[in-house]
């Protein structure tokens, strides 16, 4: 998994797990989550794209969307922002019945599971009683031993956010603080 | 190159038959699938991938651009399980549909077995004032199959429908955030006048 090397000293200022690093589904989506949070965006569709994503979403009271970019450069930038603002306590989220705890917690889960799938190529849409996810992921082909990729495709209703917002929290309730990042030039 | 992101809004717009119907027949004539469309302030934001790859695309329309004029080739067939007859028979349907319900700031997400349509779309406000509702719509292989059955004329208040439209106006009009408990009395209401299916949670898997 690709690492974003801007940040390794933030981690290690802050004594936090290399985990935090990885540029995997589950951290790229979850700052994006906060930004979307801090922003009071909502109605997301989230298109990953070469080097990024761009986050069609509207804002409070204007239907009228707007198209953001989100390079990796930006995204290795909100990981840093909320590297450093760990501690500072919660902020504000709106609050709504698919998303009780806001766009951060969602698409973090939502990113656990896009990873597991090892998914490429994703976009994630928002209605009032569903987020869709699609993509690509990987598969081994009877008979021919080749991995190729294919299409898939995931809703997740009312239900089906819970059991994954519920699972994501048992993730973080069994999570293991904190093995200290010592930069590679300190090893061995 | 104008680039999308960089565009204004138009208040005057093209139907969103006539663009969606031309998006459909570019997807179609260049072997495109896994579509997904968006629409955002200044145009149309489309992402799809070529046969046989995982990489996608993105094809920006802006607005007040001259529409593609790409024409699919009726020799080469391109297999997809919802769209047997193409994606322009059944954008332009839906299109159809979202024109005559003034929707603005549409979605359209395909996946495997199912397409999202997201967006928002003025309810009638005996007040005048403008009131939207959130277009919440998942559509079934059945349900895209009766649409394109069905076709744009079922749509289409006269004989030929309006090639322009005009947009809801601009300001900050407030998008209708129902409670949860008049959520679902809403989004029935709402669908039964649109005339497409939104299935409950149940049936959503594939």
């Amino acid at each position: 998994m690709a690492v974003d090397h801007a940040v390794l000293s933030d981690l290690a200022a802050a004594e936090l797990p290399i985990d935090l690093l990885e540029l995997s589904y589950q951290n790229r989506l979850r700052v994006i989550g906060r930004f979307i949070d801090e922003s009071e965006l909502h109605s997301i569709t989230l298109i990953e794209v070469a080097q990024g994503f761009v986050l069609r979403a509207s804002r409070a009271g204007e239907p009228w969307p707007i198209a953001i970019e989100l390079g990796d450069r930006k995204i290795s930038e909100l990981m840093r922002r909320s590297i450093g603002a760990r501690g500072e306590g919660e902020i504000e989220r709106e609050s709504r019945e698919l998303l009780p705890t806001g766009y951060e917690d969602m698409l973090r889960a939502l990113g656990h599971e896009l990873d597991q799938r090892i998914a490429e190529s994703v976009v994630i849409t928002e209605l009032p009683s569903l987020f869709a996810v699609t993509g690509f992921e990987p598969f081994v082909a009877a008979g021919v031993g080749e991995t190729s990729y294919r299409p898939f495709a995931e809703v997740f209703g009312l239900d089906e956010t819970r059991i994954l917002l519920h699972k994501a929290l048992g993730r973080r309730g069994s999570y293991q603080p904190i093995q200290r990042y010592i930069p590679p030039n300190f090893r061995g | 190159m104008r680039r999308l992101l960089d565009a204004e809004r138009s208040d005057t717009q093209i139907s969103f038959r006539e663009r969606l119907r031309a998006i459909g027949n570019l997807l179609d004539a260049r072997g495109f699938h896994a579509m997904v469309i968006a629409e955002v302030e200044g145009g149309m934001l489309v992402r799809a991938s070529r046969k046989g790859s995982r990489h996608p695309e993105i094809i920006e329309f802006v607005d007040g651009d001259p529409l593609p004029d790409e024409t699919p080739d009726p020799r080469v067939e391109v297999r997809r399980r919802l769209f047997p007859g193409g994606y322009a028979p059944f954008l332009e349907a839906l299109g159809a549909r979202l024109d005559r319900r003034r929707a603005i700031a549409i979605t359209i997400v395909e996946g495997t077995d199912f397409v999202t349509v997201g967006g928002f779309a003025p309810l009638p406000v005996a007040d005048g004032s403008q009131i939207y509702e959130t277009l919440d719509l998942l559509l079934l292989p059945e349900d895209i199959r009766e649409l394109v059955e069905r076709g744009v004329a079922s749509e289409l208040p006269a004989a030929a429908g309006p090639a322009v439209v005009e947009r809801a106006p601009t300001g900050a009009p407030e998008p209708a955030v129902p409670d949860q408990n008049s959520l679902g009395a809403a989004l029935a209401s709402f669908t039964r006048r649109l005339g497409l299916v939104r299935p409950q949670a149940s049936r959503l898997r594939g």
